[in-house]
Order: structure tokens, then C-alpha cells, then sequence
């Protein structure tokens, strides 16, 4: 994890001078794929909106004191909508039986569920039905974009591990699909 | 150069998908030469390719602008540096139209207090100043 090309460090740079322009970069700069990460994780758009406020106030604090050639600021912040969302996954577990968790996940209405295409909709619940692990490993390669080395550091996994989560979750995925008469294929 | 076999680079498709700018970068160009010269690695990666394409379609909603807003507005207010400090300290001195007349006051003040102390001073003589501060025996008082 290369971090001394790290795009964020000038608005980090800035925050630290006592600019609050630096924040704003990064605001408009992560917020979005922060949110879609958070979003797919949880699946719920309520829950991915308070996962990031909870990481940008860390953020905040975080970027004065922020220590150049660790890892990349967007790598942190990864790491901290992660954690964040496993907690909030934990609480629903830990609060709710697993028939209202799965009632909960649905909490678009009638007409918004109605407005998604077949498809989207389709590996939606697919991806809900995936073990956390698959999900996150899906989520943050496929979706985030992370390399292969950036992704199963934030996951704490060797290289060859997550490439078997990525396996098995693309495999269930594929058969989630499949089941509901959408199928996308098969690699092999 | 390293060289790819099928079942690695099917292992790949299954992982990573399609798309090579997935792909691990220390295997993307032996997957890549591969797929130049192979019709079964095309094949695969097409049908990888499908279910990308499907997973691509779940664009979760962006984020409402509120919570935009409501994050602006958490920004810390900026530090002030020590420049700024001093600044808001010399402010609140009154500046240049409080501060510089009573500091002028005070340097003159400085410069001619010695010279007035001079005038005011009392004269003693230096034999008997000393004599009363080491309470010397010779000074008639002591001697009755």
C-alpha cells in the first residue's frame, strides 16, 4: 500500500494549517463512495447516512494528526466505514431476531422497490443473502474498486484468502441470480 | 516474462471478473497476453463479463444533500496559529490607537524617572551609611 502518492494529502495539509477548505475536499472527494460502500454493506441508505457522519467526525479529528506513509487517507477511511458498519450489523443481530432483520432490509416502499430495475433489485438481495465476509470482500473489490492488496489488508487476510472469498462469493451470487431465472452466466 | 495457464487465469475470472483493471497488477499482463491468443480465455472472460454487467446495475441512491450540509456544518472552525493569536491579542489592546500612545508613554516615563529619582534622593554621608549598616562599634550611640 503505497501511500506517498497519496491524493489526499494537500487537503490534509490544509486542515492542519487550520483550513477548513481541506475538509471540504474531502468531503467531496470520498462522501459519495464512502456512502455507496456503507450503503451496500448495510444495505439501508439510513444507516450508510449516520455510518458517515460517524466517519467523517473522525475524520476531522484524525487529518491534523494525520502521519504521511502509513497508508493512504482513503484506505483509513475505508477501514473505519467498515468497522462501523460491522458494528451497527452486530447491533441488528444482537437486537433484533433474524426474520425482522430481514424485514428491515427492505425498507424501500412499494414504489420505490417497484421503480428498480429487476436486475439491480436482483443482486441486491443477493448480495443481503451473502455471508458478511463474501459480502465485504465483493463490496470492496468489485464495487470500491480496491486492489487486490489494499482489500485484504482492510479485511486482515492473506492475498490468497480473499481471492477465495471473492470465488465463493461471486459462486453464491451467481446462483442467487440464477435462482430468481436471471442468470448471468458462468465463468468456467 | 511470466506466462499464464487457463486454470489460473479462469481462477482469476472467478475472483475478480472481467474487467483487467481488477485483476491483481502482478498477473494482469500474463492474463492479458493470454487472452490475446486464446479463444477459450475470451470465451470465459465474456461469459465473467455477464455477471459484472449484473452486478453493476445495484447503484445504490447517492448520498440526500442534507446529510452534505449537516457534514459542512460539523467541519471544525480553523485553529487559530500563533500569528492570528497575536493579532487578536494586539485587538484587544486597543491597537495602534491605544497601545502605541501608552507604550509611548510608558518609554518616556522610563527615561525620565531615573533623572527625577536623582533630584529627590537623599544625601547621606558614605563612612556613616556604611558604619550604620555593619552597626560599627565606633559610632558614639553604641558607645554611651
Amino acid at each position: 500500500m503505497n501511500s506517498s502518492d497519496d491524493p489526499d494529502l494537500p487537503a490534509i495539509e490544509r486542515i492542519r494549517n487550520g483550513d477548513a477548505g481541506g475538509c471540504r475536499v474531502l468531503l467531496e472527494r470520498h462522501l459519495d463512495r464512502l456512502h455507496a460502500l456503507a450503503t451496500r454493506l448495510l444495505d439501508s441508505s439510513a444507516d450508510a447516512d449516520e455510518v458517515c457522519q460517524d466517519a467523517f467526525m473522525r475524520a476531522w479529528q484524525q487529518a491534523p494528526k494525520w502521519q504521511a506513509g502509513k497508508a493512504r487517507f482513503s484506505t483509513w477511511l475505508h477501514q473505519v466505514v467498515l468497522n462501523l458498519s460491522r458494528d451497527r450489523l452486530r447491533a441488528r443481530r444482537a437486537s433484533l431476531p433474524l426474520d425482522a432483520i430481514a424485514e428491515m432490509a427492505d425498507e424501500d416502499t412499494p414504489e420505490q422497490a417497484h421503480g428498480r430495475a429487476d436486475r439491480a433489485q436482483s443482486v441486491r438481495n443477493g448480495l443481503r443473502q451473502l455471508p458478511e465476509r463474501q459480502r465485504e470482500a465483493l463490496v470492496l473489490c468489485h464495487f470500491q474498486s480496491l486492489s487486490n492488496i489494499e482489500a485484504a489488508a482492510l479485511l486482515e487476510l492473506s492475498v490468497d484468502a480473499l481471492e477465495s472469498l471473492l470465488a465463493r462469493a461471486r459462486k453464491g451470487l451467481r446462483a442467487a441470480l440464477d435462482g430468481q431465472g436471471l442468470a448471468p452466466g458462468a465463468a468456467t | 516474462m511470466t506466462t499464464m495457464d487457463l486454470t489460473r487465469f479462469s481462477e482469476l475470472l472467478d475472483a475478480y471478473g472481467a474487467d483487467p483493471r481488477r485483476w491483481p497488477a502482478a498477473e494482469r499482463s500474463a492474463a492479458q497476453d493470454l487472452l490475446a491468443g486464446c479463444a477459450q480465455a475470451l470465451e470465459l472472460q465474456r461469459k465473467a463479463a455477464l455477471l459484472d454487467e449484473a452486478l453493476d446495475q445495484y447503484l445504490p441512491a447517492p448520498p440526500a444533500p442534507a446529510l452534505r450540509q449537516k457534514l459542512l456544518g460539523a467541519v471544525p472552525l480553523p485553529r487559530p496559529g500563533w500569528r492570528d493569536a497575536m493579532t487578536d491579542f494586539w485587538r484587544d489592546l486597543g491597537g495602534w490607537r491605544l497601545a502605541g500612545p501608552a507604550f509611548a508613554a510608558s518609554l518616556a516615563l522610563g527615561a525620565l524617572l531615573p533623572s527625577w529619582l536623582d533630584e529627590t534622593a537623599v544625601d547621606l554621608p558614605d563612612e556613616d551609611l556604611i558604619a550604620a549598616v555593619q552597626l560599627v562599634d565606633e559610632l558614639p550611640e553604641w558607645n554611651p
